[in-house]
Order: C-alpha cells, then sequence, then structure tokens
C-alpha cells in the first residue's frame, strides 16, 4: 500500500508523493499484478541487480524488513 | 573437381556431393560440409570484401562467428540475408553471395580511392570535417559509402516461430568440454539441451587433432553417438545462444532451413527462437584467437593460425601454399604443424618471446625454423600477402624477408565470455591470457573449458604502439577500420574511458562487435595511457552475440498477427451494408458507409445530415462497461469522479476521471442501476485501462470496501438509435419501456425488453441529438440491428459510422479524450473546474488541481475556432501564433484538436486548446501548419443547439 498524501499537505509533501520513488541499487519493495492470469495485486521484495525475487505477500500484509530478506 | 585449393584427401567435407554457388557474379563449386569461406579458399577467392571507411581489400581472416572481414549479403528477393559472414554460411546448391561495401565487386572497388586518403581521415575526421553547412548535406552520400550490405524491402516469405522450452541443463558448445558436461549431466539423468551454433557438432575438435589426450575424432564420434541414444538429451545443431537473461532464461537461434534457394517454397519454416528456461547453464563457448597487430596486418593472406588449421583439417582447403606464422604462445606452434602436415611449406615461425617453446622441437622436427625474439615488422604485397618483414623484437638487429602468401597470426586467446558477462557474471583480468576470464557468476551458471580461461597456451602481450607512420598501417579492428594511429589520437584527445573511446573510434562495433578486437584496443589504450588492463575495463556485453534476423523475433507476429484486431458482434451486417473499415484502438470499426460511389466526405455528410434531420443507427459495443457493485459501490465511485456520484436508481451522469497529476484520465457516463449498483461506462480505448485503475485501487489501497468490479464491455452489445425520429424507430420496433419523454428522459437508464430481447438502454448522447443507447447480450446484435434497419426504413434510419459520430460530437463541443486532451490537461482548462470545486469530497487528483502550475492564468482552455473562409478545414496540429503575422521561430500559444466540416452549419470548425482561451472569446488568431498560415475567431466551444434542446426532444 502506497501511504496517500492527505488533501491538506503543502505543495512540497504532495510533489514528494506524486514524482519522488526510490530507485535503490539493491532490494526493492513493489508490488506486481497477475495480469494476464489471475488479475491479484500482490507485494515482492526484489534485488533490483539479479532480479531474484526475495519475498512474495499479500496486500495489507506488513513490509519485511529487507535486511532480514 | 576444379577447386585449385582443396586437399586430395582429408576433411570432413563429402566430395562427392558438387555444391554451385555465386560470388559477386561469378559461378564456383564446392563441397558439402563447406562453408562459404572454405569453399571461397578451395577456389582461390583471396579478396572477399572491402573494408568499411578506407575500402580496403579484405581477405578471410577466421574460421568462425568472430569474422571481421568475409562479410557477405546471400540470398535473392524477400529472402536477402545482409551482413552474414560468410565463415557462419553453411554453402547450399544454388547460394549467391554479394561482397558489400564494394562496388563493383570486392576484387575491382570504385571506392578503393578513399584507401590512399585513409590516412587523412582518422577518427574524429567526419565530425570535425563535415561540419558546414551541416552534417545533414553530407550524411546520404557517405552513408551510401559505408552501409554495409542492404536488407531487402520485399516481405520474407518464410516462416519462423518462438518456441519456450525448460530443461536441467543447458549445454552451450560441443567441444571437449562442452561434450564432457553433457554426458555427465545426462548420465545423473537430467534432461539436458545441447546447443551448437555450427552446423557440425565437435568445436576445436573439428580442427585440432591433438585436443586433449584420448580426445580427437573418435573419441566425439562416441560421445555424439552415446548422446544421441538418451531420451533425456536433445540435440541442436545450428542453435546459436544469442542472449543470457534473468532468471536463467536463454535464447537460442535454430536454423531450421539453411538454405536461402530462391525456389523455395512460401511459408517454409526458417528458423526457431528458442526461449529456454534452465535449471542451470553450462557454458562451454570457447575460446577465439587474437590477431596480431603488425603494418599491413589487414592484408589478404593475414589469417589466424587456428583458422588457417581449421580449413586445412576440417574442410581440407589450403589456404596457401608458402606460410609464415607469427605467434606471441605456444599455439602458433601446433597451428604450424597442422598445416606442414597438410603438406604446405611452413617457411618459419617467428615467435615474440625470447625463450624457447616446449613446442620448439616437434617444430624443428618437422624442418620448420623458428626464430625466437622476433615479430611481424610489415607485410610485404599491397593486394595480398607476398611475403613478410621479420625484426627482432629489440628493434635492433638485422630484419629477415621471408616470402609467403599466407601469414598466420596468434596473438593469444580470449575466452568467450559474451553469455557469462551478460549473465550478470564477474569478470578478472588475467594476465597470463591477456584477457579476461569469468570470476563470480550471479546465475545458476557454469563456465567449461577455453570459455573459462582452462587449457589455453599463455602468451606474452607485445608492445602495440610505437610503430611511427606505420602506425597508420597497424590495424587493430578490421571491420571498422580503426588503426593504432586512430587509437593513439583518441587518447590524445583525451578519450581514455572505454565507453567513450568505443564510440569515438568506433572500434568494437558494427557486425562482429569486435570479438577479435576488443582486447588489442583495450591493451593498446592501456599501454598508451599507462593504466593497467583491469582499470580500463570492457564495454558491455550486449545480447545478441551474433546478430539475430528480425524475422526471428517477430515469430508469427506479422501482417494480421502482429495485433489481433477485434471485430464487433455485428461486423459481417456492416460488411454487407457497405462500412469501410478502419482500425480505432484494436477494433475493426467502420468509418462510415458509402453508397453509390460516394467519397468518404460524401458519405460524412450524408450520414451527418441523416442524424440532424432523420435517425441513424451506430455500433458502440466496444464502449467500456464495468459494473460496480456492493455497499460501497458509490463511496468507492466517488473516489475517481470529479463529479457527485451519489445518483438515484435509473439516473445517469457524464463524470470525468483524473489521474493523480490532476490530468484527465478518461470520460463517460456512470448509472445508478439500483440500490449499491452502478455501471460505469468507459471510452473505448479505456476498457481495459480504465477497469485495471479501478481494480489496482480496490485491491492495493482500498481494501477495506465492499465492492465488487465486474468487465461487462464485451458481454453487451450496444446499438444505438440516434436523431429526431430515434424514438419513433424504439417503439416501432415494440419494447415494453415506457418512451415517452416524460418517463424516459435524457440521461436515464431502464431495463426491459426491445423487439423481444432483453435490453438495458440508456438516454445518453454523443451526437446531440435524442438517442437511445440499447445494451443486448453481444450474441443479439445482428438480428436485432437488422430489425432496427428495417423498422426504421420508414423514418429514414442510415447506418453510421464513427467519423461522422466525430463531426457530430464537433459540433457539439464534446470532448474526445486523447484528442482534445493531453497529459496535462487538467478538468478546467475543458470547462469543468466548478464541477471538481463543488465537490466535497475527496478523489483521485484533487489535490493536484490546487498547485500553482493548475492555478496559472496563461494555462491552454478549451475553445471553438472558426476559420476566416468557413470552405477551409484548418488542420488538426495548426499552432497558434502569438499574434498575427508573428515571425517564426515563435513558441506555442496552443493547437487546434479537432477539425471537421460541419454539414448542419455549412462551414468549418474546430476545437482548440488555447492559451486563455476562455477571455479571448471573439478575437482573431493566426495559425501555422507547415507553413501555411491561416486566421481563426475564437468561439464558445459548442456550434450546434448551444443550449441542448435536441437532447431533451
Amino acid at each position: 500500500m502506497v501511504r496517500r498524501a492527505g488533501e491538506d499537505v503543502p505543495d512540497a509533501q504532495w510533489a514528494q508523493y506524486l514524482f519522488y520513488h526510490d530507485n535503490p541499487r539493491g532490494l526493492i519493495a513493489e508490488r506486481w499484478c497477475h495480469v494476464l492470469g489471475c488479475r491479484q495485486w500482490f507485494n515482492v521484495v526484489r534485488d533490483t541487480m539479479t532480479h531474484e525475487i526475495l519475498r512474495v505477500y499479500r496486500m495489507g500484509e506488513p513490509r519485511p524488513r529487507l535486511d532480514e530478506a | 573437381m576444379n577447386e585449385p585449393n582443396r586437399l586430395p584427401t582429408g576433411g570432413r567435407i563429402d566430395r562427392s556431393t558438387r555444391l554451385r554457388f555465386s560470388f559477386d557474379g561469378r559461378a564456383y563449386t564446392g563441397c558439402a560440409g563447406d562453408t562459404l569461406a572454405s569453399a571461397l579458399l578451395a577456389n582461390g577467392v583471396r579478396i572477399v570484401g572491402r573494408s568499411f571507411k578506407a575500402h580496403r581489400p579484405r581477405g578471410i581472416l577466421s574460421a568462425g562467428l568472430e569474422e571481421p572481414n568475409a562479410i557477405v549479403s546471400i540470398g535473392v528477393g524477400g529472402r536477402t540475408l545482409a551482413d552474414l559472414k560468410a565463415t557462419e554460411v553453411e554453402l547450399y546448391d544454388g547460394l549467391r553471395a554479394r561482397s558489400v561495401n564494394a562496388f563493383p565487386s570486392a576484387r575491382f572497388d570504385a571506392g578503393s580511392v578513399l584507401s590512399m586518403l585513409h590516412r587523412f581521415m582518422q577518427s574524429g575526421f567526419y565530425y570535425k570535417t563535415f561540419m558546414w553547412p551541416g552534417w545533414s548535406v553530407y550524411e546520404p552520400l557517405i552513408r551510401r559509402m559505408a552501409g554495409l550490405g542492404r536488407s531487402s524491402t520485399a516481405p520474407d516469405p518464410d516462416r519462423y516461430e518462438h518456441r519456450h522450452a525448460e530443461c536441467d541443463v543447458l549445454v552451450v558448445g560441443s567441444g571437449p568440454a562442452g561434450l564432457r558436461a553433457a554426458l555427465e549431466a545426462a548420465r545423473q539423468g537430467r534432461r539436458v539441451l545441447l546447443a551448437e551454433a555450427d552446423f557440425e557438432l565437435g568445436g576445436s575438435l573439428l580442427w585440432d587433432r591433438d585436443a586433449g589426450g584420448e580426445e580427437g575424432e573418435p573419441w566425439l564420434e562416441r560421445s555424439l553417438a552415446s548422446l544421441r541414444a538418451q531420451a533425456n538429451v536433445a540435440v541442436l545443431e545450428r542453435t546459436l545462444a544469442f542472449g543470457y537473461y534473468d532468471h536463467d532464461l536463454v535464447g537460442l537461434l535454430q536454423t531450421v532451413a539453411s538454405d536461402g534457394a530462391a525456389e523455395a517454397p512460401t511459408g517454409t519454416l526458417r528458423q526457431v527462437l528458442w526461449k529456454v528456461r534452465c535449471g542451470e547453464v553450462v557454458l562451454a563457448t570457447g575460446a577465439i584467437e587474437r590477431p596480431l597487430v603488425f603494418a599491413g596486418n589487414d592484408t589478404p593472406g593475414v589469417m589466424l593460425a587456428s583458422a588457417a588449421a581449421t580449413y586445412v583439417n576440417r574442410f581440407a582447403v589450403a589456404p596457401g601454399s608458402e606460410v609464415v606464422v607469427a605467434t606471441n604462445n605456444d599455439g602458433g606452434y601446433r597451428s604450424a604443424l597442422a598445416l606442414a602436415r597438410a603438406g604446405l611449406a611452413v617457411r618459419a615461425v617467428a615467435d615474440s618471446r625470447t625463450e624457447s617453446s616446449a613446442e620448439a622441437a616437434a617444430v624443428h622436427a618437422a624442418g620448420i625454423h623458428v626464430l625466437n625474439g622476433h615479430v611481424v615488422d610489415e607485410v610485404l604485397g599491397s593486394r595480398v600477402v607476398r611475403g613478410v618483414k621479420v625484426m627482432p623484437v629489440s628493434g635492433s638487429g638485422r630484419a629477415v624477408r621471408l616470402p609467403a602468401d599466407l601469414l598466420c597470426v596468434s596473438g593469444g586467446w580470449t575466452p568467450t565470455v559474451h553469455l557469462f558477462s551478460q549473465s550478470g557474471g564477474r569478470l578478472r583480468f588475467d594476465e597470463a591470457l591477456g584477457a579476461f576470464r569469468p570470476d563470480a557468476g550471479r546465475q545458476r551458471v557454469r563456465v567449461v573449458g577455453g570459455a573459462n580461461g582452462d587449457e589455453l597456451p599463455r602468451c606474452e602481450v607485445a608492445q602495440l604502439a610505437g610503430g611511427g607512420r606505420k602506425e597508420h598501417r597497424q590495424w587493430v579492428d578490421l571491420q571498422s577500420d580503426v588503426t593504432v594511429a586512430d587509437i593513439r589520437g583518441a587518447v590524445h584527445e583525451g578519450y581514455v574511458s572505454v565507453e567513450h573511446l568505443k564510440r569515438y573510434t568506433t572500434t568494437g562495433m558494427a557486425v562482429d562487435q569486435g570479438k577479435t578486437s576488443n582486447l588489442n584496443a583495450l591493451t593498446l589504450v592501456s599501454q598508451l595511457s599507462g593504466t593497467p588492463v583491469p582499470r580500463v575495463g570492457t564495454t558491455t556485453f550486449r545480447p545478441p552475440y551474433s546478430p539475430v534476423t528480425l524475422g526471428a523475433f517477430a515469430g508469427s507476429r506479422r501482417g494480421a498477427h502482429f495485433i489481433p484486431l477485434r471485430r464487433m458482434p455485428a461486423h459481417d451486417r456492416h460488411a454487407a451494408l457497405g462500412a469501410q473499415f478502419a482500425n480505432y484502438g484494436g477494433w475493426l470499426r467502420p468509418e462510415c458507409y458509402p453508397q453509390h460511389g460516394e467519397t468518404m466526405d460524401e458519405a460524412i455528410r450524408r450520414e451527418a445530415l441523416a442524424a440532424r434531420n432523420a435517425c441513424v443507427l451506430f455500433e458502440g459495443s466496444p464502449l467500456g462497461k464495468i459494473e460496480v457493485r456492493g455497499p460501497d459501490a458509490a463511496r468507492f465511485l466517488g473516489r475517481f469522479y470529479i463529479n457527485n456520484v451519489e445518483l438515484p436508481p435509473g439516473r445517469v451522469r457524464y463524470g470525468i476521471m483524473l489521474t493523480e497529476n490532476g490530468s484527465i484520465l478518461d470520460d463517460g457516463v456512470f448509472a445508478c442501476l439500483g440500490e449499491h449498483h452502478y455501471q460505469v461506462c468507459t471510452t473505448s480505448s479505456g476498457a481495459a485501462r480504465i477497469f485495471a485503475w479501478l481494480e489496482e485501487w480496490q485491491q492495493c489501497e482500498w481494501p477495506d470496501l465492499d465492492v465488487v468490479l465486474l468487465p461487462v464491455t464485451t458481454q453487451y452489445a450496444t446499438l444505438t438509435v440516434s436523431g429526431p425520429r430515434a424514438r419513433d424507430v424504439v417503439q416501432a420496433l415494440g419494447t415494453d419501456i415506457d418512451c415517452s419523454a416524460a418517463a424516459f428522459p435524457h440521461l436515464h437508464v431502464r431495463e426491459g425488453t426491445v423487439g423481444g430481447c432483453p435490453a438495458r438502454v440508456f438516454r445518453v448522447s454523443y451526437t446531440g441529438e435524442s438517442s437511445y443507447e440499447i445494451n443486448v447480450p453481444a450474441g443479439r446484435a445482428p438480428s436485432l440491428l437488422d430489425r432496427l434497419l428495417d423498422v426504421g426504413r420508414d423514418h429514414g434510419i442510415v447506418p453510421m459510422g464513427v467519423e461522422t459520430l466525430m463531426v457530430l460530437r464537433a459540433e457539439k463541443g464534446y470532448l474526445h479524450v486523447g484528442a482534445d486532451t493531453d497529459a496535462t490537461t487538467l478538468p478546467d482548462d475543458v470547462g469543468f473546474g466548478a464541477v471538481a470545486r463543488k465537490k466535497q469530497q475527496d478523489f483521485i487528483g484533487r489535490r493536484s488541481l490546487a498547485r500553482a502550475d493548475a492555478l496559472r492564468e496563461d494555462r491552454l482552455q478549451l475553445v471553438g475556432l472558426l476559420s476566416e473562409n468557413p470552405a477551409e478545414v484548418l488542420a488538426v496540429g495548426s499552432q497558434v501564433l502569438p499574434t498575427l503575422g508573428a515571425r517564426l521561430p515563435a513558441r506555442s500559444r496552443g493547437r487546434v484538436t479537432s477539425s471537421a466540416m460541419s454539414p448542419a452549419l455549412g462551414r468549418s470548425i474546430a476545437l482548440a486548446l488555447v492559451e486563455r482561451g476562455r477571455s479571448r472569446i471573439g478575437e482573431v488568431v493566426e495559425l501555422y501548419d507547415q507553413g501555411v498560415r491561416r486566421r481563426a475567431r475564437i468561439t464558445e466551444p459548442v456550434f450546434y443547439d448551444p443550449a441542448g434542446a435536441r437532447l431533451n426532444a
């Protein structure tokens, strides 16, 4: 779940939510969709260097701590 | 046999199967088992191409995919394959090959005058010289002279397929190391796939008789027989592993039919592109011998030592008669012995190393003179090798001139690490090899044999620079025509990063991707800049390892199969009615229905007038339809629309959805069908996109809302009857829905039966006329369409196409999202600012509407435009100039987004996004389009029935 910024936040904070996203070298938590199958959205932890998938967890479940993944 | 250089015995060719072929228009013969290169050498053809920039004569250097010189185009018509290496082309009867970069032929090339000028055309020459008046003046000529082979513009008559596979072990390469790995994996019962790029299995065993102990040809035959006998092993020849991707996915290109003869039937399966998911990948891709760098090292007759041995041992071809071997490693001696055994006169081995080699004794025994501590100073002979001038490596001492027509060179061996590197593996530099070898891998990959740097001869890398004026004739990259002088110049100008150097000098580019030249270039940069080779680094290895045909990548996705076209439920009826079809977002839809030789404009005019004066029938089945059910349906939808979504059952409202940036994502109506039950209608192109958008928010952000989504776009066909007589037609057909204006007004929905068919009828309109949008189960569409036309005949009904609808909606100023809007258009820009501001509840994109940029006064706003000349239709995309008669260049102040000749108004109309447009109603602006200026008056964006009286009729 992406924490949606509220309506009353200042412009800078809204811009952060809209346009600024981390693009780490290494582990990243992101959400995927099984588009051509069951259409289910789910979460993965992926290594951007190796593209290895380290964790898969449901929507709404807490993000595992990346250093443990 | 009239192949002068064919050896009488030996080799793996079939002398009883003669194959005819031509090269640059001359007829030759070869044998089954030949490559084009070996057949050309058998026929004594020494000049096979001209170099890329300098048009210097070039001969065959290698016997494999690394070939930089012998680039040919083969085949005829749509089967033409440009820029193949003669060394990879399996000879077939009737093959027609042409050299590239040469006119009229490789032997006599008009462009060879450039070779005299090449000294003055160092790297950067083009950038520095062809600056005035501009590169574009010179580009066509230079491209024509430089362009390598030309592909055919005719369609490829052959068929290509994709295949998906998986295996426990993929072994790439069938040399001794690959065979050993495949045998071992097979013995363990694993499912093995063995891929070999060559048409014959065996790798180095095919030419190196001395390859490792008991191995050699008998071992090869036994191993292949064993592999072929096992059910868990599949062996693919003519199959190139071209790319190593994520998760151990390897791309293979299998050539099924290697003959490109013109007479093959259309639809012949030519190549299969395999996508193989592997449990483990064993790379046994071998190693590539490096050339040596000396003056004239590009002269035809200079050949890699291992290649010469390959031509002798595998193809029974003598690539020369009088041979000098120059080497910096023991491998050169092995090749010298192979040539001597085949009866070639090997005059000497010049070894740059001063220490005597362990292999020297055997060479001595064969009567070959060894010159230790000697290197080639220059080649004697201009068009072909006539002799070799050898000098002591120390630089002092007597030069030796040796007669020769073949100079074999061995500058060490480079492990073929391309696939390993693509897999994410790290490389490390090995001083003894003078090359990079695999280090830590990242995927499930194992590298064996020469590819891993194992059992390769150690070499002594020489000083490559220091030849003075000779550096202009010392070639580093034969394919891209890069000399030592070029690289010295580039380093001098500061191009020390290998990636920059590559782009500046073009070394390592083009068809061979520097397979023979990259290491020499790196070594040279290292020596010139005083940086160790590992610090200079390598350029990135990217797929494909060797070129792959576009046909193979396309597979069956070509022509009608490129993107499947969808047909509407009543498609056949439209065809029978004379529809002219076009592709609208993947749907094949009628543009209009030209009758009795009408032009398209005439048909649109007739249909548009019918809509205004009588009635039309339009199939809008691709219109997106999504059912939304559940106690939270209204709450859920309220978070998407800028409009209030609370409606009593039976009511319909026009709505707009935004992205979080505030820009318009889609528009369309939504209807309340009952308690907790809505239907969302999207644009036709938004049907899949908007459903996915709703789903993502539902699943990821708002799983707490009790709501279910169901896409029903293709469950229902949509037949719309529109026009002043629309009600009469629906009633004539028979319906249990009360269609009186009072009982079923505009922007309402009713469910019932129409013509005996269960239907959901919307009173919504994109034409500006009173309309009935009848949604029925898709399969009922053809018969319902027939009957609507039948009962409508008395009311003047005609079928109407999409283009006519676009004219009608432009007359009304109705938005066409994606045409009248783009990714920066906000609701206020198109007149819906008040709606968004009035809404109490938050919705996606709302916060962005309060950003400073959204509140700028000079935003583009949707307005109407009436051209000064009513007969002229403004071009969509015409730009609004800042002032009348403004000088160009000028910043655009807006653009025309929709434009049409309006039959109802009898004049042209247009919609436009214009800076501060709404405050400029009545102003005349100047528009610019492709050199033409026109003037138009800004108006309100509604040209027809602005009060909307006709909708409620």
